[in-house]
C-alpha cells in the first residue's frame, strides 16, 4: 500500500489565530483515518487547509499527497488531482441545478460525458442510492435542501467522482440511522476501490462501524493519538 | 473587449446612397423623398426635426457628451428594397448575417424573419400559414406603402416625438424597423424575429417599429442587434411603440449586444388594454452606453405589464436601464424584476417609475432590483421612482445588492473548476430567472455570450 497522504510538522492560522500546531500523520491508499475531538479543536481547519482555503496561512509544515507538494496547488488543481471534501455546511448556488454543477464537476475530474441522457440517468440512479430523489437532480444546488439532503447530495458527489483521497467534515450530522447506515455503504464501496478517507466525526458508532484502520483526537489544534 | 466575435464588417462601398454626415432638412426630405413616402410623414418628421433641434441633450442619465452629433451619416441605403428569398440578398451582406447565423435560425423555430442591415431592412419572411391567417410582417417603410391606414392610425401615438430628444431624433429620420400586425384571435406560437446590424462607420440606425396586437391575439417578436469593432461611435435611436389590445398578450424580448462603441438610446412603450398582458424580456449585453426605459401604460382593467431584464456591464460600459409601469386602470398589475452584474469598472443603474394613478384602484406592483458587483471598480445604482396617489394600492419594492460569494466560489473550485468557470457558473446562476424566459437559442446565447464576458474578467 502507498501513502497518499503525509503531513509534516503542519501549522496554520486564520486571521493571525493559530488553529493548526505542528501536525504530522501519514495515510495510506484504502486506510480510513478518523478524527474526533471538541469543537473549535482545529478538525475542520484541517478540512479547509487540504481543501486550499486561502483564509487559513501555512506558517510551516509540508502536505504531500501522492507525492506531490499539496500546499503548492490552487484548490482546483486538488480537486482535479483527486482529492474531495466534503464541507460541514455545503453552500446554496441559486439558479445552478444540481446536473450541471455534477457534470461540470465530473468533466473537471477529467472523465468524459458521451451521452447526457445517459449521465442523467446514471444521476438520477445515484441520487436514488444516496436517498434523494430523482426530481433533486433538476432542483438548484441545495436550495431549500435539508441538513440532511445537503449531506447526501455530497455522498452523491462522491460516488460519481470517486475521488482518491476524501474528507469528510462531519458528514453525519443531520442524517438520520438510514442516512448513516448509507454513508457507511459508500465508504466501504470506495476503500474497495482504493480510496482513503479522513472522516471527521463527534459519533462514536460510525467510526467504529467504519472500522477506521486510524484513530486520533484533534484538540488545541494538536493531532494526538487517541487515548481510549 | 476583444472577445467580441462579431466585430467585423463588410465593405461599404456597396450602398445605394450615402446620406451627407449631419443631420439637416435637406437630409430629412431626402431621406423622405428616396422612400416615397405620403406627405403627411414628411411632415411629421420636419415637424420632429425641429423639436429635436430645440431639446436640449438628456443631463440625468447616462453620460452623452461622447456623440458627435454632427459626424454621423443618419441615413444609409443598401439595397432598393428587402429581399424574401434569402438567394438574392446580394453576398456582401449575406455573408454578415450568416456570419450571425440568422438564416439558419429561421429555418429551425422561427415564424417569420426580419434582417435590417444600418438603415434599410434588406430581408423579410414569414410562415405561409401565419400569412393566411392575416399576420403581417414587414419592414416598417414596406408596412407604411401597403397599410398607410394602420400605420396613420398608430404611428406616434403612444411615443409622440416631443416624448424625449431621441425619441424626436428617431422620428425625423427613422429608417426600417418592424411593422407587426396580429389579427383578431390569432396565436402565433413561435416567435418572429427581427436583426438589427449596423455595418458603416460613423452610422447611426433609427429603426421605428408598430406592433399591433388584436383583441384576443398573441405574438413573442424577438430583436437582436450587433456591430463592427470599429473605434469611433455609432448611435442607434429606435422607437416601437406596441399596441396591446383587449385580451391580446405580446411578448418583446431583446438581446442587445451592440459593439462597446455604439450609443443605444432606445424608447419602448406599450399600451395596454383590458385584461391585456405586455412583458418586455430585455437583456443588454453590448453597447458603450445604454439608455432604455420599456414602458407599459396600462390603460384597461386588470391589464398587466411585466419588465425582466438583464444588464452586464464591462469596462468601459454604462448601461442606465429600467422600466416604466403606468397604472391607470382599476386592478392593474406589473412586475419588474431587473438583474444587473458590474465588472471591471463598468457601471449598471436600475432606474424605474412606478405610477399609480388616482384611477388605479387596487392596482398591485412589485419591482426587484437585484445587482451583483464583481470588483471595487465597478458600480451600481438604483433610483426607483415611484408614486402611488390611490390608497388601496400596493406596492412592493426590494433591491439587493450583492457580491459573488467567496464560499460558493471556494465550493465551486472545491469540485475541480477554476476560478473563471466557478464565477461563470454562479453568474449564469443569478441570470437564471430570466435566461430560463428566453427561447431556448437565445438562452444558449446568452449564456455563451456571459461566459465571454468573464472570462475577459478573470485572472
Amino acid at each position: 500500500m502507498s501513502v497518499v497522504l503525509k503531513i509534516t510538522g503542519l501549522s496554520a492560522s486564520i486571521s493571525g489565530k493559530r488553529v493548526l500546531n505542528k501536525i504530522n500523520t501519514n495515510l495510506l491508499s484504502s486506510q480510513i483515518m478518523a478524527i474526533i475531538g471538541v469543537n473549535g479543536g482545529g478538525k475542520s481547519s484541517l478540512a479547509q487547509v487540504l481543501l486550499g482555503n486561502q483564509e487559513y496561512n501555512v506558517s510551516e509544515g509540508e502536505i504531500f499527497y501522492n507525492n506531490t507538494d499539496l500546499l503548492k496547488l490552487s484548490v482546483d488543481e486538488r480537486a482535479k488531482a483527486g482529492l474531495y471534501v466534503a464541507w460541514q455546511n455545503p453552500v446554496t448556488i441559486p439558479g445552478v441545478t444540481v446536473f450541471a454543477l455534477c457534470k461540470a464537476a465530473y468533466e473537471a475530474s477529467g472523465q468524459k460525458i458521451e451521452s447526457l441522457s445517459d449521465f442523467k440517468h446514471k444521476l438520477e440512479a445515484l441520487a436514488t442510492e444516496v436517498g434523494l430523489t430523482v426530481s433533486h437532480i433538476g432542483r438548484f444546488v441545495n436550495d431549500g435542501f435539508s441538513g440532511g439532503e445537503k449531506k447526501r447530495l455530497e455522498l452523491l458527489q462522491i460516488l460519481l467522482l470517486k475521488p482518491k483521497l476524501v474528507v469528510l467534515d462531519e458528514i453525519d450530522s443531520g442524517l438520520d440511522k438510514l442516512g448513516r447506515e448509507i454513508i457507511i455503504k459508500v465508504v466501504k464501496k470506495l476503500k474497495d476501490l482504493g480510496s482513503s478517507f479522513i472522516i471527521i466525526s463527534h459519533y462514536e458508532q460510525l467510526i467504529e462501524k467504519l472500522e477506521a484502520e486510524i484513530v486520533l483526537e484533534m484538540k488545541n489544534g494538536q493531532l494526538l493519538p487517541r487515548i481510549s | 473587449m476583444d472577445n467580441y466575435s462579431l466585430g467585423f464588417h463588410s465593405e461599404t462601398d456597396k450602398y445605394q446612397y450615402i446620406a451627407p454626415k449631419g443631420l439637416s432638412r435637406e437630409v430629412v426630405i431626402s431621406i423622405s423623398n428616396q422612400k416615397g413616402e405620403p406627405d403627411w410623414m414628411l411632415e411629421i418628421r420636419l415637424a420632429a426635426l425641429a423639436k429635436f433641434e430645440e431639446m436640449p441633450i438628456p443631463e440625468w442619465g447616462a453620460d452623452l457628451t461622447g456623440i458627435n452629433w454632427e459626424d454621423m451619416h443618419y441615413y444609409l441605403k443598401s439595397v432598393e428594397k428587402p429581399y424574401t428569398n434569402w438567394a438574392e440578398v446580394p453576398e456582401s451582406v449575406r455573408r454578415v448575417f450568416e456570419e450571425i447565423g440568422v438564416p439558419e435560425a429561421e429555418r429551425e423555430y422561427l415564424a417569420g424573419v426580419g434582417g435590417q442591415y444600418d438603415s434599410e431592412v434588406i430581408y423579410h419572411s414569414l410562415k405561409e400559414a401565419l400569412a393566411k391567417s392575416g399576420v403581417i410582417f414587414l419592414s416598417m417603410d414596406e408596412g407604411l406603402k401597403q397599410y398607410p391606414e394602420i400605420v396613420k392610425k398608430h404611428f406616434g401615438k403612444i411615443v409622440p416625438y416631443g416624448d424625449n430628444k431621441l425619441a424626436a431624433l428617431n422620428t425625423a429620420v427613422w429608417s426600417g424597423g418592424s411593422f407587426v400586425y396580429i389579427p383578431k384571435g390569432v396565436v402565433v406560437d413561435l416567435p418572429l424575429q427581427a436583426y438589427f446590424r449596423i455595418n458603416a462607420e460613423n452610422a447611426g440606425q433609427f429603426e421605428r417599429t408598430l406592433i399591433v396586437a388584436e383583441e384576443g391575439s398573441s405574438v413573442h417578436y424577438v430583436e437582436g442587434c450587433s456591430a463592427p469593432a470599429y473605434s469611433s461611435a455609432s448611435l442607434h435611436a429606435a422607437v416601437v411603440e406596441v399596441v396591446v389590445e383587449k385580451e391580446a398578450k405580446v411578448r418583446y424580448t431583446t438581446v442587445q449586444n451592440w459593439y462597446k462603441n455604439v450609443y443605444n438610446l432606445v424608447t419602448k412603450r406599450a399600451m395596454v388594454a383590458k385584461d391585456a398582458r405586455m412583458e418586455w424580456v430585455d437583456c443588454n449585453l453590448g453597447s458603450k452606453v445604454t439608455m432604455k426605459y420599456p414602458s407599459c401604460i396600462l390603460a384597461g382593467k386588470r391589464a398587466h405589464g411585466e419588465m425582466l431584464s438583464i444588464a452586464v456591464a464591462g469596462v468601459g460600459q454604462q448601461l442606465d436601464a429600467g422600466a416604466k409601469m403606468i397604472h391607470l386602470a382599476p386592478n392593474t398589475t406589473s412586475r419588474i424584476i431587473s438583474k444587473s452584474i458590474s465588472q471591471n469598472g463598468g457601471r449598471s443603474s436600475y432606474r424605474g417609475q412606478v405610477k399609480i394613478t388616482p384611477k388605479a384602484t387596487y392596482a398591485r406592483s412589485k419591482v426587484v432590483c437585484d445587482a451583483l458587483i464583481m470588483d471595487d471598480l465597478s458600480r451600481s445604482d438604483t433610483y426607483p421612482n415611484n408614486q402611488i396617489m390611490t390608497g388601496d394600492a400596493t406596492l412592493e419594492h426590494e433591491a439587493y445588492v450583492s457580491k459573488v460569494g467567496e464560499e460558493q466560489l471556494l465550493y465551486l473550485m472545491g469540485k475541480g473548476m477554476t476560478e473563471a468557470e466557478a464565477q461563470t457558473m454562479i453568474i449564469r446562476g443569478f441570470l437564471e430567472p430570466i435566461t430560463a424566459e428566453l427561447p431556448l437559442e437565445y438562452a444558449v446565447e446568452l449564456n455563451r455570450l456571459v461566459k465571454l464576458e468573464m472570462v475577459g474578467s478573470v485572472g
